[in-house]
């Protein structure tokens, strides 16, 4: 039904305009490309992995730069800390690759990247939810002691230590509020790109919570200013793959009609939740998207014999795109209830604004 | 003996239930988690069966 021929692939148009439309909205939300989701998710509807990449590449282009423009007329883009980003990332991403390559000629570059991408999604989630929490319970205190609560929180103590170093050039980030070294932000960028490159994804799960927990940023400016960083490296991508011949057009304009609308609806609804409830997004995604390498990586070392644990990566990936959404969507609902005074979970009231 | 009307006890254990697993940030964690994978391979025996 609505199906036709995409790239010799006989394509669910319906599930390409969902995929679109979902990852529109957890990529608006938290300043992600969402490549580490729609890649597997292509593959599974029957697309050739390079085909995957390309279509993805060009969607997350198409679809970053509509969250940038949103994220912009909200005022949650910091412009001099995104193009100093840029350098860093650039290079980051060049090392990356050129690692990968020496771990592909070595022969183990699959087992060494599905490790990586497990240990470094964990961690952040870690870090992530651990920290999280402790902002929300101390949004909790503040909103019981009736005191004035901003539209930030994080107790994380890293920014100060890096706000500290005082190395020449000094770049003041008027928009997000921070005073930091030039070369703090070019750092995050080499690394955030370095694991980026290595990864094969855009990074952008990487970059929100190294610019909120490193250089100081806001999750709104980080998420803002991620979605830059990801118009110029999903803009390259997409050039890149399309002059291979690896982007059909017919696959990536179904998907962006679903980003479209997905990513205008993630974009404004940062508008009406606190930083916390962003990096709780953040961190789910992180953990649901490490079970699914983690299943990865078994069907792998076991010689990719046991079929079910390629079936529960599969599963995992697409009940994660739904999972953020609807996680979305119900804070987006609880946030106007609790506009109207009505009724809303006790955990909901300190993470949206009333 | 029983006799008919509402059962207080019953009413205000299902409330309860209720009001746990949407009170509780984990509770609405695992509803729509457990949603989410349902639907996930619902949509995998419709559409994607044949062509992994």
């Amino acid at each position: 039904m609505f199906d036709f021929m995409i790239a010799g692939v006989q394509a669910p148009i319906f599930l390409l305009v969902f995929v679109g439309f979902t990852v529109g909205i957890v990529g608006g939300f938290i300043g992600v490309g969402g490549g580490y989701m729609v890649t597997p998710a292509l593959i599974v509807f029957g697309f050739p992995g390079y085909m995957a990449s390309g279509i993805d590449m060009t969607h997350i282009a198409g679809k970053g730069l509509v969250s940038t423009l949103r994220h912009r007329q909200l005022g949650n883009i910091d412009w001099t800390m995104a193009l100093t980003m840029v350098a860093g990332t650039m290079l980051g991403v060049e090392l990356g690759v050129r690692t990968l390559v020496y771990f592909k000629n070595l022969g183990i570059a699959g087992v060494v990247l599905l490790v990586t991408s497990v240990v470094v999604m964990f961690s952040l989630f870690l870090y992530t939810q651990i920290e999280t929490r402790r902002s929300h319970r101390q949004l909790k205190v503040m909103r019981t002691e009736g005191r004035e609560m901003g539209r930030e929180l994080h107790t994380s103590s890293l920014p100060k230590f890096f706000q500290s170093i005082n190395l020449a050039p000094i770049v003041r980030c008027r928009t997000a509020r921070v005073v930091v070294s030039m070369w703090v932000i070019v750092l995050v960028g080499v690394v955030t790109g370095f694991l980026a490159g290595f990864l094969g994804v855009g990074g952008g799960f990487i970059r929100v919570p190294a610019l909120v927990y490193l250089v100081g940023a806001s999750t709104h400016i980080a998420v803002g200013t991620d979605l830059v960083e990801i118009v110029f490296s999903g803009g390259y991508g997409a050039l890149r793959h399309s002059i291979e011949g690896h982007v059909d057009m017919m696959a990536v304009v179904f998907m962006i009609s679903g980003a479209l609308f997905g990513a205008q609806i993630g974009s404004i609804a940062t508008a009406y939740v606190r930083g916390p409830a962003i990096r709780y997004v953040l961190s789910y995604s992180l953990i649901l998207a490490t079970f699914g390498s983690v299943m990865r990586l078994a069907y792998v070392l076991t010689g990719q014999k046991v079929e079910w644990l390629s079936l529960i990566a599969v599963m995992l990936t697409l009940g994660e795109m739904i999972f953020l959404c609807l996680f979305i969507m119900s804070l987006l609902y609880f946030a106007w209830r609790n506009k109207r005074g009505a009724w809303v979970p006790d955990w909901v009231k300190s993470l949206v604004i009333s | 003996m029983t006799t008919p009307g509402t059962d207080p006890t019953a009413t205000a254990k299902g409330n309860g239930m209720m009001k746990w697993w949407i009170n509780s940030m984990w509770g609405f964690w695992l509803v729509l988690l457990t949603f989410s994978l349902g639907l996930a391979t619902a949509i995998y025996y419709v559409w994607l069966k044949g062509n992994i």
